[in-house]
């Protein structure tokens, strides 16, 4: 059976501590990523870490999979690394000293990719990615690609600050419903979108403190155009469609504005008071993991049929401003 | 009829009258009953909507057998009575509301008349059949409410 809601403030919250990280997962994770900063910046290897993704941005939703972690090395070992074969040799000397430390850690499990030394412990479900870097200027860093031997410029920390600056502009709600965008993802195969093009979406469209029905209602109608155009990441540095195609932008426009004419209808369903019929909405723009609004009885959808509208889920409602208005008539017969 | 435009319409299909019979349309549609509805093993209904040059609309039950109803003309057509002509425009499809409205109207007819047969009574007011000289008045409140918030300005 699924979780019932009859209001639209209960559902989203319902929904959204389905999304939010587990609690103590969240906190091993952070342990970790304290257990293997001491333990590299003790090495001298390491002059700081700092993580990046959507795990601290805490757009991520669970299950937690990977960490990513960027380790800055010591300034002192600049000169050696930044020569040919440089990247690799820093991904070898991290590898040495965590293994040294944890000596069941495994390495590169899934192959190894360009930025990332990937480490799986056997303690934990999820596994942590080690990105080295050499500091820059300010907040830039030069992460290692060890495919193309070379140092990278990146503004991770400057994404962090600016999502954090957002986050903590609307009292921390941004994170979650930015979560609640990105579960499109999974409800929708044809919106493959990055989920960094969901955090720039919701970065353009969600600005203030708004109840969780508006901001997504705000989003998915900013990204029935947006999709269309050049979408910057929250920096305002990366175009994060540039390598989509024509056919690419019209379907992601497609598919947004279908979800983005039923948020409108649940919330003008909300604001006319049919709680149930709106939560009925979201339920279908979400899926089955959002929860059910209670069961419209037989006689009361009989009822409401009289006159009003019928919504895009088939709620018959008193109100005209649902999917399909419903005008009142008396049946008759000649004789 | 976009997909997705009209609740429970599971299928259609458009014929073309021939333009010397008096040109028009001939709409099959397939409704299936709201979820409230379908929950109790209503049935999907198949309408058929004819819609002649001059706006003049029809609507028939395709039901293959013998059912009882409550609105329905008697006559070799048998069409269902969806409103009463002389009721005010604010309680009646006219043609300028377009297809959609007209399908949500047959499709409602329909649930109700399912509604009478099943529970002997008509769901919402009903205007009482044949005619006469002063035309036949709301009876409730909620008719009358109904009248004004539909009001066409």
């Amino acid at each position: 059976m699924p979780e019932t809601a009859g209001t639209v403030a209960g559902a989203f919250n319902l929904y959204d501590d389905k999304l939010n990280l587990d609690k103590s997962e969240r906190a091993r994770a952070q342990k970790r990523h304290q257990d293997i900063t001491a333990l590299l910046v003790a090495s001298g290897l390491v002059a700081l870490t700092f993580l990046q993704g959507s795990f601290t941005r805490k757009t991520m939703r669970k299950p937690l999979k990977d960490v990513d972690m960027v380790v800055v090395m010591a300034e002192r070992l600049r000169a050696e690394l930044d020569r040919p074969g440089g990247p690799a040799f820093a991904m070898a000397l991290l590898r040495d000293a965590v293994a040294a430390a944890y000596p069941s850690a495994r390495f590169d499990a899934d192959g190894p990719s360009a930025h990332a030394l990937q480490v799986t412990f056997p303690d934990l479900p999820f596994t942590f990615d080690l990105v080295p870097a050499l500091a820059g200027d300010g907040e830039i860093v030069h992460i290692a690609n060890r495919d193309d031997d070379r140092w990278e410029w990146s503004n991770a920390r400057t994404l962090n600050r600016v999502v954090s600056e957002r986050n903590v502009i609307t009292d921390g709600e941004w994170v979650h419903q930015v979560r609640m965008g990105k579960s499109f993802k999974d409800r929708y195969s044809d919106l493959d979108l990055c989920g960094l093009a969901f955090e720039a979406l919701a970065h353009d469209s969600i600005f203030v403190k708004r109840p969780h029905d508006v901001a997504l209602a705000d989003l998915l109608r900013h990204a029935s155009t947006a999709v269309l155009c050049k979408i910057l990441e929250p920096t305002g540095v990366e175009d994060l469609t540039e390598e989509w195609d024509d056919e690419q932008r019209r379907r992601y426009a497609q598919r947004f504005a279908a979800l983005s004419r039923q948020a409108d209808e649940a919330l003008r369903l909300r604001a006319d008071g049919s709680e149930a019929a709106a939560v009925d909405v979201w339920r279908s723009v979400f899926g089955d993991d959002f929860p059910a609004a209670p069961p419209q009885s037989a006689s009361d959808a009989l009822s409401a049929l009289a006159a009003g509208g019928i919504t895009s889920t088939g709620r018959a409602v008193t109100t005209p401003r649902a999917h399909q208005p419903n005008r009142p008539a008396r049946s008759w017969r000649a004789r | 009829m976009a997909d997705g435009d009209i609740y429970g319409l599971r299928c259609a299909r458009g014929t073309r009258l021939p333009a010397k019979g008096g040109a028009g349309v001939i709409l099959d549609l397939w409704l299936a009953p709201l979820p409230a509805l379908a929950r109790e093993g209503w049935p999907v209904e198949h309408a058929r909507v004819l819609v002649l040059a001059d706006d003049t609309t029809h609507a028939v039950d395709m039901h293959p057998g013998p059912r009882r109803y409550l609105h329905r003309n008697p006559g070799p057509l048998a069409t269902l009575c969806l409103q009463y002509p002389r009721d005010d425009a604010a309680l009646r499809w006219i043609p300028e509301d377009g297809l959609k409205p007209l399908v949500t109207s047959v499709h409602r007819h329909l649930m109700y008349e399912e509604a009478w047969r099943r529970t002997g009574r008509w769901p919402a007011e009903d205007a009482p059949h044949g005619d006469r000289k002063a035309p036949h008045r709301l009876r409730t409140p909620a008719a009358r409410q109904a009248q004004r918030d539909w009001a066409r300005t």
